[in-house]
This record gives C-alpha cells, sequence and structure tokens, in this order.
C-alpha cells in the first residue's frame, strides 16, 4: 500500500531523510487518508522501536579493542592452520616417502650411507636438494636413488629401492 | 642360489669343524698318545680350506653378478672370485697328501716353487679387487674420504715393503734354487702388502657407513688381508728367531697353523656377509609384492 509515493519515499520520510517538497505531498494526503495514517503510524512505531533496540544491543555487546583484535586474530590463526595443513599434506607425505627408503637401504649399506644417498641423489635430480624434492620432481629423484644404489646394494637392493619409492 | 644356504652361521660353523677336525687328528700326536697323522692331517687341511675357498668362489661368482650394471664393482667380486679360484688351486698344490705319491714332496724346491706360482696371481687378484671395489665406493660421490691417521697408517704399511727387501734372506724361498720362485715370493708379498693398504680405505669406508651388512662384510675382507699378512710375518719372525735345528714352541705353532686353516673361512664369511644382502633384499622385495598383491585385489 505505497499509494501515490513510492515504497522508498515512505522510508525516506519515516526515517527522516526525505525533501522538503515529497515531505510536505506526503504530509498533505496522510491528513485526508487514513489507511496511509494508519500505516504511518506502524511503521514510524516500529522504526522507533527497533532504533532503541539497536542502541541497547550496542550497549549489552561493546566490543573492546583488544577483545576484538583477539578475537580476530583466532578467526584468521584458523584460517591459517587450514591453508598449512592443506600444504604440509604433501610435504608430509614426501617425507614419510623418504623415511621408507632410507628404511629399506640402512641394513644393507648403513644408515649414514642411506642418508648420504638420499641427498646425494636428490643433488643431481631437478631437486637439486632433499627439501626440495616433491611429487613433481619424484620420479627422477628416485631414478638417481636405484642407481647409487645399484653400487651400494646390487641390483635386488636397487630394485626393492625402486619399487619401494614407487609404492 | 648359494647365499641362501652359505649364512656367516654356516660358515662359522664350518670353521669350528675345520678347526676342531684338525685338533682332534693333531692333539692327540701332541700329547704323546699316537704317532704323527701326517696323511689325516693333511687331509683335513685339503679338504677344508678347498671346500672354504670354493665356497668363496660361487658366493663371490653370485656377487658379482648382482653388479651387473656397475662396471668396477663387477671386476672387483670377479677378481675376488679369482683369488678364490687360484687360492683352490694353491690348498692343492701345497697338500702335504702328495708326499703318498711324491716322497719328500713338500721338502722339494719344487713345492715351493709351485706354491707361489699361485700365491702371486691370487694376492695380485685380491689387490685389484680391493681397489676396484675403493673405486667404485669412491666414485659413487657419497663422501667417503680417508683420514690423515689412514694415511699415516697407509705409508706403514707401504714401509714393510722396504723391510720385506732388508729381510728377504729370512724368507723360506730365499734359498730357493729357483729364481722365480724368490722373485715370485718377493712380488707376492708387495702385493699383499698393497692389499692390506688398500683394505685400510674400504674400512675406512665402512667405518663411514653407520652400520649394515656391507660394512660388515668390508671389515671382514680387511680382516682377511690382514690376518694373511700378520701371519706372514708371524713365520718369517720365527723362522728368523729359530737357531739352525731348533723346533718352534708348540704353543705358537699350533696357533699359526689354526689362524692359518681361520684364514680362508674369514674370506667366505666376507661373502656370506655381503651376499646375505642378496637375500635380504629379495625377501624384503617379495614381501613387498605380496604387500601390493593384497592391496590390489582388496
Amino acid at each position: 500500500m505505497t499509494h501515490l509515493f513510492s515504497e522508498e519515499e515512505w522510508n525516506d520520510y519515516i526515517e527522516g531523510r526525505i525533501d522538503d517538497e515529497t515531505r510536505d505531498r506526503i504530509e498533505a494526503h496522510i491528513i485526508g487518508c487514513l489507511s496511509c495514517w494508519e500505516f504511518h503510524e506502524r511503521m514510524a512505531t516500529a522504526t522507533r522501536a527497533l532504533v532503541v533496540c539497536g542502541a541497547g544491543m550496542r550497549v549489552a555487546f561493546a566490543l573492546q579493542d583488544r577483545r576484538l583484535n583477539a578475537g580476530l586474530r583466532a578467526v584468521f590463526a584458523k584460517i591459517n592452520e587450514a591453508e598449512a595443513a592443506k600444504l604440509d599434506q604433501p610435504l608430509r607425505a614426501i617425507q614419510q616417502r623418504l623415511d621408507a627408503l632410507a628404511a629399506v637401504m640402512a641394513p644393507m649399506c648403513g644408515s649414514q650411507t642411506a642418508t648420504k644417498a638420499l641427498r646425494a641423489a636428490a643433488q643431481v635430480s631437478p631437486a637439486c636438494s632433499l627439501e626440495l624434492v616433491s611429487e613433481d620432481n619424484w620420479t627422477p629423484f628416485l631414478t638417481s636413488l636405484k642407481t647409487i644404489a645399484d653400487v651400494m646394494c646390487g641390483e635386488t637392493g636397487a630394485r626393492l629401492v625402486w619399487e619401494r619409492g614407487q609404492s | 642360489m648359494i647365499a641362501k644356504r652359505v649364512t656367516p652361521k654356516v660358515v662359522w660353523f664350518g670353521l669350528a669343524l675345520n678347526l676342531c677336525a684338525w685338533l682332534a687328528v693333531h692333539l692327540p700326536w701332541r700329547a704323546g698318545i699316537t704317532a704323527r697323522m701326517w696323511v689325516a692331517e693333511g687331509a683335513v687341511r685339503t679338504v677344508f680350506l678347498c671346500l672354504a675357498y670354493g665356497l668363496a668362489l660361487g658366493l663371490n661368482l653370485e656377487i658379482a653378478a648382482e653388479h651387473r650394471q656397475t662396471r668396477w664393482l663387477r671386476i672387483a667380486w670377479l677378481a675376488l672370485a679369482g683369488n678364490a679360484a687360484v687360492s683352490v688351486v694353491r690348498i692343492v698344490v701345497e697338500s702335504s697328501l702328495f708326499n703318498l705319491v711324491w716322497p719328500d714332496y713338500t721338502r722339494d724346491p719344487l713345492w715351493g716353487l709351485l706354491q707361489h706360482l699361485t700365491i702371486a696371481p691370487a694376492n695380485a687378484f685380491l689387490f685389484s679387487g680391493l681397489l676396484a671395489m675403493w673405486w667404485a665406493y669412491h666414485q659413487v660421490g657419497l663422501g667417503f674420504a680417508l683420514e690423515k691417521r689412514d694415511y699415516v697408517a697407509i705409508a706403514g704399511i707401504l714401509g714393510l715393503i722396504i723391510a720385506l727387501m732388508i729381510f728377504s734372506e729370512g724368507l723360506s724361498e730365499a734359498r730357493s734354487p729357483y729364481a722365480l720362485s724368490r722373485w715370485l715370493q718377493i712380488v707376492g708379498l708387495a702385493l699383499l702388502i698393497f692389499s692390506a693398504a688398500a683394505s685400510l680405505a674400504t674400512h675406512r669406508m665402512a667405518m663411514q657407513m653407520g652400520g649394515g651388512k656391507l660394512a660388515v662384510a668390508l671389515r671382514v675382507l680387511t680382516l682377511y688381508t690382514f690376518l694373511r699378512g700378520a701371519l706372514v710375518l708371524l713365520r718369517a719372525g720365527q723362522r728368523m728367531s729359530l737357531m739352525e735345528g731348533q723346533q718352534a714352541d708348540a704353543y705358537v705353532s699350533i696357533f699359526i697353523v689354526l689362524c692359518w686353516q681361520a684364514v680362508p673361512w674369514v674370506a667366505v664369511l666376507a661373502a656370506a656377509y655381503r651376499a646375505e644382502m642378496i637375500v635380504h633384499a629379495a625377501r624384503e622385495l617379495e614381501q613387498q609384492r605380496a604387500a601390493k598383491a593384497v592391496l590390489a585385489s582388496a
């Protein structure tokens, strides 16, 4: 029920943001139109109630800067944690595979040799260092490691390393 | 696959059996219970030592076959197999059992010549094997390196060559009518000294490996080389310290003979430890494949 006025004009009138000319037109209309008068009264009462309630709520739940800061930190920490877990997952999987390869080689050619072999294989592979070995450069790294294992563990040992690296 | 049957435990058992058998036929004579049983002693020595070197030959060939892709290690283990093969011939030609068909064979200068005709090539194989092995592991580039004290020890070992030249008169073949025999003994000993120096380098690598079966095999190989060198020195020292016609101390003699009989078993032990790696890897591979098959079928 907007009669001669738009919904926007009604809202602006009730909230007191309307221009003088439109306000005069509305007031001239509601003096003679009962339904518009009643509508205006209901809307004005509801708006006042909302304004009062909003002010009360702002007082009741006022956030101090320190609390706001702590809250935001907690939210961002959770977001970062989730993102880091997503990034760490492949890294952890690679580390597990490297550990498994070292565990396979150690009983045959010694734990220090196994560690040195992993490093040497990484250095000659596209990864260039053990820390940068990833899913993308895994196969060339494993091929280099197999070549070293061929010398240190023999053909059967190298085959074991190769198959363990592929699983 | 010989490696599956000839485990280090079996080798230790063979060594113990060899020494016990020899003591069983030798000690009754020492105790004055029986006459000396030359034939039995000779038979025990010949049979057990041929068996030991035969096993070393088989194991070394099997290990060489494991290194089809790595040329230097293949050469190394083939050379060690060559050492074992020539050593079998050596045990046969120096057997006292030939005294049965050729009286005083072991006192004949020809015995010394035949012995050194086998010792020199056997030591050449040993030296080249150790050298190739050191080179192969060095080439991988895992950072195995000699330390200062190793260079000092190697210099000390090589210094023994000078001592060998000075005391060459104390060697068993010094008075041999065969010049070849005299030279072969010196060459054979020089090669043994070179082998000891090379084995020191492989021993250092074993120390830097942080355990594992390969390190044990390399250490036992070093023990084999050093034991042979030490026994040669001990026997030469014993010979030089004895006056004409004087008998060596019984306990020392028994100890030296026992050590000489242990030497081939030490060579087998080194090969058995290395061959154990093949068995271990094959077993692990089998288990891994079985696990994969189970996962695939699940």
